[in-house]
């Protein structure tokens, strides 16, 4: 008994020891004596990108990584939805709207060491068409590019589109060496202000700032994002000091401890992701307009907003985000009426109206289904939630099948109304008979007419309610309050790292 | 011997009908999941084409048998990487936790164990054996929760999660801790009671009394007889149990963020990444056979009376 008990004695307290010690050395934190920061960050996000290649994999985590970090365009999007210029200096438009000359910028190199020159142009557009499996569509109506001299390229449009030049700044606009496209899923190769360094699957990725970049340095050197699957992990990882920011975070209802924390900060951005209850408007019952308005009228969707995430996000009237240049305030259109909903209901004879509500396994999602679900009984309306694994089965029943009575989903993609809404054959099956010809026409029109065009579709579109637009998902950021320069807003797809510094 | 390894090329190969033919009846569409909504029909089939899907069941099967048989599991859908790569780097990761889970669940449940059944009728015995009870009761990630909010938030001793390689000494060892523990917490209740009650049996046997009349303590006489007799049941469980390790690691790998087979499998079918899927369970199925073939040794070893049997 003895001796069993001595060494059991002897080895416990080695491993405490070492523990106690492991502890006491450096651990994860940044800080230099001084309290000063070391110019590198960590960031904790939920959702991993498959691999670096966004040409042929879809998934919003790869853009949100890639573009404006590792890859440019010639033009980007600012805080405020608005185009920049980015690796073209400045650029015209001819007056038929055909041709748009860009001229670039100088001395810009990519992370392999080649020039960026306008070869580089005409060969990353013209392979969009040819090479690219997801996206295709933006580049419809390119025709072709010409190299003018290296540093002016020429792109030649079949017609005049006000939406091409706004898709320039998202992934299809993204500038590619000729070289560089040997592995585009494990070897990126682009001219932003960082090179990725490591991947190490189901754990992080860490970015590298260049030194060679041709624009202003980046706030940070070292970049490490990590990867969580869990939402508590995350805010734990937060708390615990091994992470300095969440970005895009996706449980709310944990971000209230952080709120009242003088050494955190929470930002309460906009994303391009628009929450809708997406209705198969060519079966029953919700090929009645007077059904689909019958649900708008009664939802009180601040409400829902309140109880599903927690306040956090924008109250919107249609599939359109306040950054987009022709919205307008259409909240007012279906505000909360649940007597004018039961009116509607009964005038289209469905009263008692029993509905299938095909709920994605998404945190949103399910969060919203259960407030939806009693919003509808209140009215009559009897939703069953059916719930749908995301993305396998959903994808598959819901959206390749059209297997679907009401549904919800975070439509996330930027500028995404018309892809949405004018395409018949798009899941939801929206009739747009009636916008397709104002689309065609304002796309080609001039800037201003564009968005008066635009502001009358969109206004057609949500008072045709094929989808109840929810509410405008936050992108919540949750940081150390020692930094600063955050890009806490999501105009397109991208998470954008260079701005941010400690102070 | 011949038995054993027949016995084993059927059980690793009746799995491989089973995971394939439930990934091909299960919902989902593997196309869609890779290219997500921007894609047409047509899209969708030319990369059924390209990944070998549109080919009879039988073909598919067989290809991928071929491919096992030479070590090779295929492409993953998503990430374009090999898949073989993948899980040995998740395998071993997987492999040390659980290794860890069952090295701390053995440290505490022996001596534990071995107390509560000598001092059964005293106070001590019976607080370990309640808090056994106890330990059984509360889950693993519970367990892992709670360990964080103490050690890594509130005294920041140790990371919240994350994973670091053995190569890097201290902080693999920081990293590995809490989630080991919290792994093997469950299992070292149960073993503390399968302990106690194989000590009671021993305790009981008549060349325990032997051995005391010779001038041995109680505990002398348990360590020198005792403890290997307690060891056969004990050795039992603890091979069954690491089975359920295996699966365990799962939640856990998921609440501290190791990227481990576990999590690689449940984002692996979460994205229909089929030969991923496939590749995994076959892996999972052959470690089990393999422990239990390894528990079945060290049983001889324990044992002389099975040496000459085996």
């Amino acid at each position: 008994m003895t001796h069993i008990s001595t060494r059991l004695a002897v080895v416990s307290a080695a491993a405490v020891s070492m523990l106690v010690l492991a502890g006491c050395s450096a651990g994860a934190s940044t800080d230099t004596a001084d309290g000063s920061h070391d110019p590198s960050l960590t960031i904790g996000i939920t959702g991993e990108p498959a691999n670096f290649d966004f040409t042929t994999t879809s998934g919003a985590p790869i853009p949100q990584l890639m573009m404006n970090n590792v890859y440019e365009g010639l033009v980007t999007v600012n805080q405020d939805g608005e185009l920049e210029p980015q690796l073209a200096e400045s650029w015209t438009v001819s007056d038929d709207g055909l041709t748009y000359d860009f001229v670039l910028n100088e001395g810009v190199t990519f992370s392999s060491g080649a020039e960026f020159t306008a070869d580089d142009v005409k060969f990353s557009l013209e392979r969009v068409k040819t090479d690219w499996t997801v996206n295709v569509a933006k580049m419809a109506y390119l025709d072709h590019v010409e190299v003018v001299s290296p540093t002016e390229a020429r792109v030649v449009l079949t017609r005049p589109s006000n939406t091409w030049l706004f898709d320039m700044a998202s992934t299809v606009g993204m500038m590619f060496d000729e070289d560089g496209v040997a592995d585009l899923a494990n070897t990126p190769v682009g001219t932003g202000p960082f090179s990725v360094t490591e991947f190490v699957v189901g754990d992080h990725i860490s970015l590298e700032s260049r030194a060679d970049y041709w624009g202003e340095a980046p706030g940070m050197e070292d970049i490490t994002v990590r990867y969580f699957a869990d939402a508590v992990a995350s805010t734990n990882a937060l708390r615990a000091g091994d992470v300095d920011m969440l970005y895009d975070m996706q449980a709310p209802d944990l971000v209230s401890q952080f709120e009242s924390d003088d050494a955190m900060q929470v930002i309460n951005g906009t994303s391009t992701g628009e929450i809708i209850l997406p209705m198969n408007n060519k079966t029953a019952p919700f090929d009645d307009l007077r059904v689909r308005q019958a649900v708008a009228y009664a939802i009180d969707r601040e409400a829902l907003l309140d109880t599903a995430w927690a306040g956090y996000g924008t109250l919107i009237g249609a599939m359109v985000p306040p950054t987009d240049p022709y919205y307008e305030d259409l909240n007012d259109l279906y505000a909360y009426d649940p007597e004018k909903s039961r009116e509607l209901l009964e005038e289209a004879g469905v009263e008692n109206l029993e509905i299938q509500l095909d709920v994605p396994t998404r945190p949103y999602a399910t969060a919203v289904s259960e407030v939806l679900v009693s919003q509808l009984a209140e009215v009559g309306i009897t939703a069953t939630i059916n719930s749908t694994e995301f993305p396998a089965v959903w994808l598959d029943k819901v959206f390749n099948k059209h297997e679907f009575q009401a549904s919800i989903i975070r439509a996330s993609e930027a500028r995404d109304l018309l892809p949405t809404f004018n395409v018949p054959t798009y899941y939801i099956g929206y009739d747009n008979s009636e916008i397709a010809p104002l689309v065609e026409a304002a796309d080609q029109a001039p800037y201003d007419e564009w968005v008066e065009g635009m502001k009358e579709v969109s206004k057609i579109i949500a008072e045709d309610v094929p989808a109840v637009p929810l509410f405008l998902f936050p992108n919540i950021v949750v940081a150390s309050a020692d930094l600063t320069g955050i890009a806490g807003n999501s105009v397109t797809e991208s998470m954008v790292l260079s701005g941010i510094t400690w102070k | 011997m011949l038995v054993l390894i027949s016995h084993f090329i059927a059980t690793v190969l009746v799995s491989t009908i089973v995971v394939f033919l439930l990934l091909r009846v299960m919902p989902g569409d593997p196309a869609a999941v890779a290219l997500g909504i921007q894609a047409t029909p047509e899209q969708l089939d030319a990369w059924r084409e390209l990944n070998g899907l549109n080919t009879p069941l039988v073909t598919q099967y067989f290809e991928w048998v071929g491919g096992l048989l030479r070590g090779d599991f295929g492409t993953s859908y998503l990430s374009r990487q090999n898949i073989t790569s993948t899980v040995t780097d998740r395998l071993q990761v997987t492999l040390i936790l659980v290794v860890a889970a069952m090295l701390i669940a053995l440290i505490i449940a022996i001596p534990l164990g071995t107390i509560a059944a000598m001092r059964q009728r005293y106070a001590s015995g019976v607080i370990i054996s309640g808090i056994s009870q106890l330990g059984v009761a509360i889950p693993n990630f519970l367990v892992g929760v709670l360990l964080v909010g103490l050690f890594a938030i509130k005294l920041g001793w140790l990371p919240s999660g994350g994973w670091a390689a053995p190569s890097e000494g201290a902080e693999f060892l920081r990293h590995l801790i809490l989630p080991a523990i919290a792994l093997g917490s469950v299992q070292a209740s149960i073993l503390t009671r399968y302990v106690r009650s194989a000590v009671l049996e021993i305790m009981r046997e008549d060349f325990l009394r032997t051995a005391r009349s010779k001038g041995l303590t109680a505990g002398r006489a348990l360590v020198r007889h005792g403890l290997r007799n307690a060891g056969i049941p004990v050795l039992t469980v603890v091979g069954v149990q690491m089975a359920g390790l295996l699966i365990g690691a799962v939640v856990i790998e998921r609440v501290f963020t190791i990227p481990g087979l576990g999590s690689y499998l449940v984002d692996s079918v979460g994205n229909r990444d089929l030969l991923a899927v496939q590749a995994v369970v076959v892996v999972l199925v052959i470690a089990i056979v393999l422990i239990n073939f390894l528990v079945d040794l060290a049983f001889t070893l324990l044992d002389p009376r099975l040496r000459k049997a085996a």
